[in-house]
């Protein structure tokens, strides 16, 4: 028999990783994009299978952290799991990422997440070290994506996902 | 003996130890607790104990809110459920004198709802006021049917969202019927959203929170609980119906749910039960029309009048249908060489059956005469030999191909040929006629042979070529003269053998002359003798002169001394 559950999970990440761009081809949303920039939000939902079992993640895609505005913590409320997205050819989008996870985890514990290195396509052009890789790696599921191919997208929800459901 | 021994021993004299005192001191108390003990332990008596209390203890329970009944509810419809499945005919008996009410009640409700959709649709479709309505629709891009219901209801509730509180998940969702479902987890969360952004923005108390809002014709209901809240999305002006029934429902949820609420994860399922309660708080009020019955009524008079017309024509077009059919079945019947066994109704199409010789009328060339198309009627016909006598004189013509000139006609069985053909076809027909059926003899007296009348007009060409000369004054022909009287004689008989067989008549005359010499007397006298002596030469010849006439002219006509034939041929009808 089949089972259906749902979590909360939030996209974060610096302006300009490519958050919305990543996901727009692997799920769907009813809302505009104005949304992020009027409320901070927009909302999305993704639908994975695991054999018998169907989990819908109900994406807060949340507007990027920059000098100009921050993330609206109060969103985080009732997360299951986030999603922190991060530019290779920036390397300061990944210290923003580090920042934002520890706010995440001072509202929400320890919970299920993935870091994500977008822009795999232009891997010539990261500004990461093979070091600094390995350590984030020591600390974190890490992804490398691409929003243009679309590569590792899925990998980095599904495995999100599974994390969620083992808990 | 030591000193605790001894103290032992007075104690013994002058004292009694507590078991002895207990009777004494507690013997009331040990008796209630008894009673106590035994009303517990026993069955029975803690069932007549609980039952004393129980109706006191629910009407309390009942004063102090609904928990009780909540409570009670599922334990109940497991009962009632167990004795309907044991015990049906005991239910039935007990719901017997309410079952006729309810269900003439149901049949009014919906008999009136048929009305009122009649009315809708009426209102819809043919009046005025739908026509501004189609206007509307078109200026604002709105669909009909949205204008409509703007205008014919006060209100609908057309979403109810239950949602968790603190993620914002959809626990359950409910739309009304005709309307099209939205991703449910989205507009969920985005109204979590919507809830915090308000929050955050006007910076509000944590408790608070977004309770209604408008957009254009839609209005949010948002019914906030502690772990959970309800959302409806209501069409119209929402009236506080929608409020109460929302507050009711999720006071019910969080006392029914309160275990699942607390430890909530994102499994939805254990709220699926939920559904029939959030169907509640789908509801909808209309604008009262007080007219509108009537006009339903009217309109259903209208349309019965209407079906009677329908029905009037149908019968009508059927009956003047049957009435084609059966003249041309008659038709059928008269027609030579067709013969007719049954008629009917096969799958909704006439047809008819029987036997038709293949030279009889195609049976569907007379439909069209009828009024009626190949479409109409199935023909169902056998070939047969048919002895209808025009049919056997159409099969007469058909084999024996009479040439230009003769006619074939039947009378009792016998075939009447008459005419002129060749000597081929007249054997021909001789030998074929009384073996088509219907045939039993064949009349040909009046059939005559086409080769007969040629040869007997060349032997009248030739007979009247010939002249037989006579010496002067003489009535005997000269010996050489005797060819061309064997010649004259061969034409005679031919003649006279071919003229019947040609249907003629022959009158051959022998005409005697005379020279001028003489007188008149004489050379007449001379010009007879001449033709009686021919006539005597022929009839030496073997030639039956009966038929032949003899006169002499004198000298008038040529004035030679010879003697010339004349031939008449004539039709025998005529000459006889």
């Amino acid at each position: 028999m089949s089972t259906l559950e749902k979590r909360k999970v939030c996209l974060l990440g610096a302006t300009g990783v490519g958050k919305t761009s990543l996901v727009a081809r692997f799920v769907r949303s009813i809302f505009s994009d104005r949304y992020q920039t009027t409320i901070g939000t927009k909302i999305e939902t993704k639908h994975l299978v695991y054999g018998e079992h169907v989990l819908v993640l109900v994406l807060w895609d949340l507007s990027g952290e920059d000098e100009f505005q921050r993330v609206r913590l109060s969103y985080l409320r009732g997360a299951a799991g986030y999603l922190l997205v991060a530019d290779g050819t920036r390397r300061a989008t990944v210290e923003t990422a580090m920042a934002l996870h520890q706010a995440a985890a001072e509202h929400l514990g320890d919970v299920p997440r993935v870091l994500v290195l977008n822009k795999a396509d232009l891997r010539d052009f990261w500004e990461l070290d093979d070091a600094y890789e390995r350590e984030l790696a020591s600390r974190w599921p890490v992804f490398e994506t691409s929003a243009k191919t679309g590569a590792g997208v899925e990998e980095a929800f599904r495995a999100l996902g599974n994390a969620l459901l083992q808990r | 003996m030591s000193a605790r021994l001894r103290a032992r021993a007075r104690r013994r004299d002058h004292d009694y130890t507590l078991d002895d005192l207990r009777p004494f001191l507690v013997q009331p108390e040990q008796e209630r607790l008894k009673s106590l003990e035994h009303k517990l332990e026993t069955p029975d008596a803690l069932a007549e104990a609980i039952g004393e209390v129980l109706p006191r203890a629910a009407v309390m329970s009942q004063k102090r809110g609904e928990e009780l009944s909540s409570a009670m509810q599922p334990l109940m419809l497991s009962s009632i459920h167990e004795v309907v499945r044991k015990n049906p005919e005991l239910f039935a008996d007990a719901i017997f004198p309410s079952i006729g009410p309810a269900i003439r009640r149901a049949a009014r409700a919906a008999l009136e709802a048929f009305v009122q959709r009649v009315d809708d649709m009426v209102q819809r479709t043919m009046t005025v006021e739908s026509l501004r309505w189609r206007i509307e629709a078109a200026r604002t891009g709105r669909p009909f049917i949205e204008v409509v219901m703007l205008h014919n209801l006060a209100y609908r509730v057309e979403h109810v969202f239950l949602v968790h509180r603190e993620s914002g998940l959809v626990l359950q969702h409910v739309a009304a019927e005709s309307v099209a479902p939205e991703d449910p987890d989205q507009v969920s969360a985005m109204l979590a959203a919507l809830d915090d952004f308000t929050r955050d923005a006007f910076r509000e108390e944590k408790e608070a929170g977004l309770s209604r809002f408008c957009v254009g014709g839609l209005t949010g209901v948002v019914e906030h609980g502690p772990r959970a809240m309800l959302v409806a999305i209501v069409r119209g002006i929402a009236s506080k119906d929608v409020e109460a029934s929302l507050a009711e429902t999720l006071e019910l949820i969080h006392r029914q749910y309160a275990a699942p609420l607390e430890r909530f994860q994102g499994e939805v399922a254990a709220f699926e039960p939920t559904r029939d309660a959030l169907v509640g708080c789908i509801r909808e009020e209309r604008i009262q029309k007080p007219a509108s019955r009537r006009r339903g009524q009217l309109v259903l008079g209208a349309i019965a009048v209407l079906v009677m017309i329908a029905v009037g024509i149908t019968w009508s077009l059927w009956h003047d249908q049957h009435r084609r059919f059966a003249a041309y079945v008659e038709a059928l019947g008269e027609e030579p060489g067709l013969t007719i066994t049954r008629t009917g109704h096969d799958g909704g199409r006439r047809f008819v059956e029987g036997l038709g010789d293949p030279l009889a009328l195609d049976p569907a060339a007379l439909l069209a005469a009828h009024g009626l198309d190949a479409s109409d009627v199935e023909l169902r016909f056998k070939p047969v030999y048919s002895l209808d006598p025009p049919i056997t004189e159409r099969r007469a013509f058909q084999v024996l191909k009479p040439p230009p000139g003769v006619s074939l006609s039947l009378v009792n069985g016998t075939l009447l040929a008459a005419g002129v053909a060749e000597r081929a076809w007249i054997d021909r027909a001789r030998l074929l006629a009384t073996s088509l059926p219907g045939v039993m003899a064949l009349d040909d007296t009046r059939l005559f042979e086409a080769e007969a009348i040629t040869s007997a007009e060349a032997a009248a060409a030739a007979l009247e070529g010939i002249q037989i000369s006579f010496p002067l004054g003489s009535t005997r022909p000269p010996h050489a003269e005797r060819a061309r009287l064997d010649a004259a004689a061969r034409a005679v008989q031919e003649i006279l053998g071919a003229a019947p067989r040609g249907g003629l008549s022959a009158r051959i005359e022998i005409v005697g002359h005379a020279d001028a010499t003489g007188t008149p007397e004489r050379n007449q006298r001379l010009s007879e003798e001449r033709a009686s002596m021919v006539a005597a030469e022929l009839d030496e010849r073997g030639v039956a002169t009966s038929q032949l006439s003899a006169r002499g002219v004198g000298h008038a006509d040529l004035a030679a001394r010879k003697v010339t034939f004349a031939v008449r041929l004539s039709p025998a009808s005529e000459g006889s």
